[in-house]
């Protein structure tokens, strides 16, 4: 090593883990390989065999032509997704134009409302939607009312159902991407457009979209993947449709795990294909450029009805995306049970939210719900920093692929994380000390683990690469040993990145919903489950109150992330 | 190629006035300056020039056609961006064309006109080459190649030579003169480098808090300030507040630590006097302050004095003053000393080759203060 070389070197890194590094090392080794690589090759394996046969029948079997019905679910996937990207995209791209580009009455606070729907934890969301636009929902009925009708002019169900759920969903990566590029676009660029001659359109043409367009390959790609690994929407609206991520769930039920483990493995080469594609695309997605020169000048809209125009649309677009959350803290004071061909619900009520004081069994959910996440975040920091500060700072063979190992779970729908844990931890494996992990409470907390341990890691890597080495090192030529120089310079500049993530992950792991239907017994059953299984009762007000428990709890915590990381969380996390 | 005015031209922005009513005229094929530190408004008044922004009220007129609401896209314009502006995904020779093609030239005198330009600022040969590969001075050259392929009729240059090193910034400066005068193109250049102002441009406006303070040659504006802030804009000027008095049928300059300088009289010399008047020919802007011709009498005013019309002596005239030297910074042809005359601190530059030259810090000398050189400024 030469000499510039060794100065390069992180020094405190090194010096740390010169002795503990063998340690770190195999702890991580071991976590990363027993609970994503080996539930993964277990999975795949396990597909290779059709009644005790080794080779590909289960594969033969899903794309046989004869029986399309596998086919089918792969097939529809890919068309809803295609679907959703183009929705969000025409919903997303927009939206963030023109809140970039031209200023009018209550547009921070539009802007703000615009990222709303991604504080909807996916069951909630869903449930709003059926309760709103479904063939018994309010929206369909109340114009029904309204304008005399025979029957309702629309409901939503099937296919467009999931769409529309995913559009409103999703438009929000579309939304984010698109104005953090734009807000990268030197706004002295698009001047000299102008000052060449250019027109609005021919600059947007051929300045503004190809600049755009690694943020849209980026936002499209996310789209892709997250609808291909959907579950809720189809779950709740689907009815005979065909949907992969939901088809893996009926095989599992059914017992024909060889069928859900082939799935499995398809819907995963799907989306880990996905992945590195969108990673390849995320290596180029900046231009280098340089931001000194005038502020962006947003273009005030004038004249009367323009403004007036421009402040209806805002209105609408706000209660459009608030109705689900009003619908939900609605119908959570509906009397269980007296909800029924009304239009609207008839008989109100504060029990609901009364027997959190006096029902013990009413909590457990919550409780459930507050202590895996707890635990699984707790998992998630103690791997996800460690991994990030090795994969950024680290100088050692193997750096790409411990990056790799650990974005994995994020390509994989829950579905497959979930179906992955029950086929490797349905016996005693050294990674659990030979207890058969399946029935137990600690099969969905590390579900929660895997599955949100990307978005942790994320946060931190991103936080370790934008601190400079200098630093670290500056503090220790003033004197400041390892410790001291982490506690009073890295700590504080990582601190909020990494806390971000870390929120992010609990109020997810909260919410979660998919790993979990596969997944809970009774003694952990979450908050999601408990939902779930007050709906199937038709006890709509007690599934809702447990809904707006939920959609507090994730709003405290998100808007104590914001508050604390001032901004650095949508930093980290774009 | 057009002559540029511009009429009482103010600008607001949130009811917080920036361009303060300017008017002045830019000759056809002239290379004029706009001076100032920032916050003075110099870059406002190229962005109402280049159709960014639109003037409060006043007006812009290029020869005598009023384009103050014109878009920016219709007023064949070429402007130099300070960060160059350059589009960063196009290649050096897309960039170039771009002007072109919104012109809707035809393909094959595109090509043409891309190479001639690029080999008139020295690029020919980097035509395929991606822009975020070329270093700063390239691209510096690539932005200019792009503003004036499209044949403008005004040359817009804001601070274009701020992103360099002082080698490339004094190369390339020559370079835009030189290229500016080759095609004759009218030329408008912000800068708050007032070396940069008075090597390339015909005539400067130093501006201040939205207002021209002085409009004239560089010349004359370094040799005669019109007032104090142009004064102590153009870099280490001597500038001491003091009194006017009459002293024996003499004007005397009275500074509180006692220095005195006693003026010539009117009479002596009408052509040098102490003047602010602008040189013949050059039009006074509106907004900038010309001083009376006749010099004040009395009360407070400013004395201003280039450290090179000062010296250090050894005799003990009239026009001299003690002091104690308190720095000396030797810059190769000329040393240039800070003394302290007894409270007031004056800067003096010599040759290298003078015999004073080899004064040491701490060591006594006599300054000589030539009434003669002095500037006498009331505002």
């Amino acid at each position: 090593m030469t000499l510039q070389a060794a100065i390069r070197q992180p020094r405190v890194l090194s010096a740390v883990i010169r002795q503990p590094r063998t340690f770190v090392f195999i702890l991580l080794g071991f976590i990363l390989l027993g609970y994503i690589v080996y539930p993964a090759a277990l999975v795949l394996w396990e597909s290779l065999f059709r009644e005790g046969q080794f080779g590909f029948g289960n594969y033969g079997e899903f794309f046989d032509p004869e029986h399309p019905s596998y086919m089918e679910g792969l097939f529809n996937s890919v068309m809803v997704s295609v679907g959703s990207v183009l929705l969000s995209a025409l919903i997303g791209v927009p939206l963030a134009l023109i809140f970039t580009h031209y200023d009018f009455p209550g547009r921070s606070v539009f802007s703000a409302l615009a990222t709303l729907p991604i504080v909807l934890p996916p069951l909630v969301g869903v449930l709003a939607f059926l309760f709103l636009y479904s063939e018994s929902g309010m929206v369909p009925r109340l114009i029904q009312a309204a304008l005399g009708l025979e029957r309702p002019p629309f409901s939503l169900n099937g296919v467009w159902a999931v769409l529309l759920v995913h559009g409103y969903t999703m438009y929000v990566f579309f939304y984010l991407f698109t104005s953090a590029a734009l807000r990268g676009i030197d706004p002295a660029v698009m001047e000299a457009a102008r000052n060449l001659g250019a027109s609005s359109w021919f600059s947007f043409r051929t300045v503004t979209l190809p600049l755009l367009t690694p943020a849209l390959v980026g936002a499209t790609l996310l789209v892709f993947m997250t609808s291909m690994n959907s579950f809720s929407a189809p779950f709740i609206f689907a009815g005979g449709f065909r949907f992969l991520s939901l088809n893996i769930y009926t095989s599992k039920l059914n017992g024909d795990m060889a069928m859900a483990v082939t799935q499995t493995v398809v819907l995963s080469t799907f989306s880990i294909a996905f992945l590195f594609w969108m990673r390849r695309y995320e290596g180029r997605r900046q231009y280098a450029m340089s931001t000194k020169g005038a502020a962006n000048v947003r273009r005030e809209i004038r004249g009367r009805w323009a403004r007036l125009l421009a402040g209806a649309a805002g209105i609408v677009m706000v209660v459009v995306l608030l109705l689900p959350h009003l619908t939900i803290l609605l119908l959570s004071f509906v009397q269980d049970g007296t909800w029924t061909h009304q239009i609207l619900p008839q008989v109100y009520t504060s029990d609901n939210y009364g027997r959190l004081f006096q029902d013990p069994t009413f909590w457990e959910p919550i409780r459930n719900s507050l202590n895996m996440a707890v635990l699984s975040t707790a998992a998630d920091v103690a791997i996800g920093v460690t991994a990030a500060y090795l994969v950024v700072k680290g100088a050692f063979r193997g750096r790409k692929l411990l990056d790799a190992l650990v974005m994995v779970p994020w390509a994989l729908p829950g579905t497959v994380v979930a179906i992955n844990l029950i086929v490797a931890f349905s016996q005693g494996t050294p990674f659990s000390f030979g207890q058969v992990l399946v029935g137990s409470f600690w099969l969905l907390p590390i579900a929660y683990f895997v599955r949100h341990l990307p978005i942790v890691f994320r946060a931190s890597a991103a936080a370790f690469r934008q601190l400079d080495d200098s630093l670290e090192e500056a503090a220790r030529n003033l004197g400041a040993g390892w410790f001291y120089a982490f506690r009073r310079v890295t700590l504080p500049l990582i601190g909020p990145g990494v806390l971000a993530g870390t929120l992010l992950a609990f109020v997810t792991a909260l919410g979660e919903f998919v790993a979990s239907i596969l997944l809970y017994v009774y003694d952990n059953r979450p908050i999601a489950m408990e939902i779930l299984s007050h709906l199937r009762q038709f006890n709509i007000g007690s599934a809702a109150a447990y809904a707006v428990l939920l959609l507090l709890l994730v709003s405290v915590v998100l808007l104590g992330s914001n508050y604390f990381s001032r901004g650095t969380a949508q930093r980290s996390l774009s | 190629m057009a002559q540029v005015t511009l009429n009482r031209l103010t600008k607001h922005f949130d009811d917080t006035p920036v361009v303060k009513g300017i008017s002045l005229t830019v000759a056809d094929g002239e290379f004029f300056s706009l001076l100032g530190p920032s916050g003075c408004g110099k870059t406002t008044i190229l962005r109402m020039i280049a159709g960014f922004i639109f003037p409060t009220s006043g007006s812009v007129l290029f020869d005598d056609e009023d384009v103050s609401h014109v878009p920016a896209n219709r007023r064949n314009t070429g402007m130099v961006f300070q960060n160059y502006a350059l589009f960063p995904h196009m290649t050096v020779s897309e960039n170039v064309a771009f002007g072109l093609r919104t012109r809707k030239v035809a393909g094959t005198e595109i090509t043409d006109r891309v190479s001639q330009a690029l080999e008139l600022v020295g690029l020919a040969g980097l035509e395929q080459r991606p822009v975020p590969q070329l270093s700063g001075g390239q691209q510096q050259r690539v932005a200019l190649a792009r503003a004036v392929v499209i044949e403008p009729d005004l040359l817009l240059l804001d601070e274009p030579l701020s992103n360099l090193d002082t080698k490339l910034r004094e190369e390339t400066r020559d370079q835009i003169r030189e290229l500016q005068t080759k095609l004759g193109i009218t030329a408008i250049y912000v800068t708050h480098d007032q070396e940069e102002a008075l090597a390339v441009s015909d005539r400067i406006a130093v501006m201040e808090e939205g207002e021209c303070r002085q409009l004239d040659r560089p010349d004359t504006i370094y040799r005669r300030p019109a007032n104090r802030f142009v004064a102590a804009f153009m870099g280490n000027m001597n500038l001491w507040e003091g009194v006017l008095a009459t002293d024996e049928g003499r004007t005397v300059f009275r500074h509180e630590s006692g220095l005195t300088v006693v003026l010539p009289s009117p009479a002596d010399d009408a052509d040098q006097a102490v003047s602010a008047q602008p040189a013949a020919g050059a039009q006074p802007a509106e907004g900038s302050d010309p001083a009376a011709g006749a010099r004040p009498a009395e009360g407070t005013v400013h004395l201003a004095l280039h450290p090179q019309s000062v010296a250090l002596t050894g005799d003990e005239a009239e026009d001299t003053i003690g002091g104690v030297v308190t720095t000396r910074r030797f810059k190769g042809a000329t040393v240039e000393f800070t003394v302290d005359a007894g409270g007031v601190s004056i800067q003096v530059v010599e040759s290298a080759e003078g015999p004073m030259a080899a004064r040491q810090p701490g060591e006594a000398v006599r300054v000589r203060i030539p009434g003669d050189q002095a500037i006498v400024l009331r505002d």
